[in-house]
């Protein structure tokens, strides 16, 4: 798996261009999950969240209750998506061995 | 490349609002986390978002609309390619980060038994679903941290401390020659175990801080020197800035602006490959030309004149 950079809450927020105080929302409502909640330290999947909700929100228009289902559904897709990667590797090494 | 506008399907007589809307509309149909792994889609995103970037605001679009000279327009075009390189500048869409084992992909799939589905799905075709690893005395996990180091301290090496954002200490020691982008490992300074497993190790992820005056080429370190048109005639001792002090360079008769002198020993501090300092010369004429010297020029020029065109 790759490393991902950590970056403590403030220096996130100067890196995604996001305010401090939004980043802090989209943890208390649990959007994103700090890689460590602990310190507040956030890599670049929490970064690359974060950045995602505020385009939903600023460019998008999105409305703070559907936040939640958009993330719901990509999160969703996503994980399809890598699941029938698998798969289909799993699958054409078989056919390649068979 | 195509003007802003066109990228937005807009022309020039777009209001502020057509702009907002035209963005909104392509951005949301081409936007990677709707169109995951469709390479196509991300480009378009990536155009229409510099696109906006440009036009976005009454301020920004004025000054690309202002741009009426080919000069200026031109620079403009250069400035809107770069936009579009530069959009992942902020780092990467969700999307890519969660394509290697992603946290939140995988923590998903575990909360609604994505696996199971898979399973069922696959067992009817007489294929196996996808394995999730086995929790136990697995190691902590590694952890990277990114570091700025001064463009001193990559040449010539330094001993530093830093504290992570965990609060933890870590004496460094900076190798000389290090270079942005190089790691430095840490060994069991990483997560702790679950269990009883061994910590992880912490990296840092090392980013060189520019020195005005200063670039780094292989293992030297190369910098300018203005000397004046008298200096480089005459030749002259003049004092340079090292990265460990100043010295005392000899300039000999008859340099040129990009002769490069050489000063042994003040580039990378290596043991294995010392580096050196290459000094480029630069002549500087005086700012404001003194009647008299344009006489004393004008009085020997017939005798000293020369062509700097044709190799002699």
């Amino acid at each position: 798996m790759k490393l991902q950079k950590r970056r403590p809450l403030q220096e996130a927020a100067q890196q995604s261009g996001i305010d401090l105080e939004s980043l802090l929302h989209f943890i208390e409502w649990q959007w994103i999950h700090p890689v460590d909640h602990t310190h507040q330290i956030l890599d670049e999947e929490d970064i690359a969240r974060a950045r995602l909700i505020w385009q939903l929100q600023q460019d998008f228009g999105v409305n703070q209750e559907a936040i939640p289902i958009i993330l719901h559904l990509i999160d969703q897709l996503n994980c399809l998506h890598i699941e029938l990667k698998i798969e289909t590797k799993k699958d054409s090494t078989q056919e390649t061995s068979d | 490349m195509k003007d802003p506008y066109q990228t937005l399907g807009l022309t020039k007589q777009a209001t502020q609002e057509d702009i907002k809307n035209a963005y909104r509309a392509m951005a949301k149909k081409y936007h990677p986390d709707l169109n995951p792994g469709n390479k196509e889609a991300e480009k378009k995103f990536k155009d229409v978002a510099a696109a906006y970037e440009l036009l976005g605001t009454p301020e920004s679009r004025g000054k690309f609309d202002r741009g009426e000279t080919p000069e200026q327009m031109q620079e403009q075009q250069q400035q809107y390619q770069q936009q579009a390189r530069s959009s992942q500048r902020t780092g990467p869409f969700y999307y890519n980060t969660q394509q290697d084992g992603g946290r939140y992909s995988h923590s998903f799939g575990e909360d609604v038994g994505m696996g199971d589905i898979f399973e069922n799905l696959f067992r009817q075709t007489g294929r196996r679903g996808p394995s999730r690893p086995q929790g136990g005395d697995i190691p902590g996990e590694d952890q990277l941290y990114q570091m700025e180091v001064d463009f001193k301290d990559s040449i010539l090496g330094a001993d530093r401390e830093i504290t992570l954002p965990t609060g933890k200490k870590l004496q460094i020691k900076i190798p000389p020659g290090i270079d942005t982008g190089k790691r430095l490992r840490f060994r069991g300074q990483g997560g702790p175990s679950a269990g009883k497993g061994p910590s992880g190790d912490a990296y840092i992820e090392v980013t060189v801080r520019p020195l005005a005056g200063f670039r780094r080429i292989d293992n030297n370190v190369e910098s300018d020197l203005p000397i004046s048109f008298i200096e480089g005639i005459l030749g002259a001792e003049v004092q340079v800035p090292t990265l460990d002090g100043s010295v005392i360079l000899k300039v000999p008769p008859g340099v040129s602006t990009g002769s490069r002198l050489r000063i042994r020993g003040k580039g990378v501090a290596s043991a294995k490959d010392p580096g050196d300092q290459i000094v480029v010369l630069k002549v500087v004429l005086p700012k404001q030309i003194n009647p008299e010297l344009q006489e004393a020029v004008r009085a020997w020029e017939g005798k000293y004149s020369y062509n700097p065109r044709v190799e002699s």
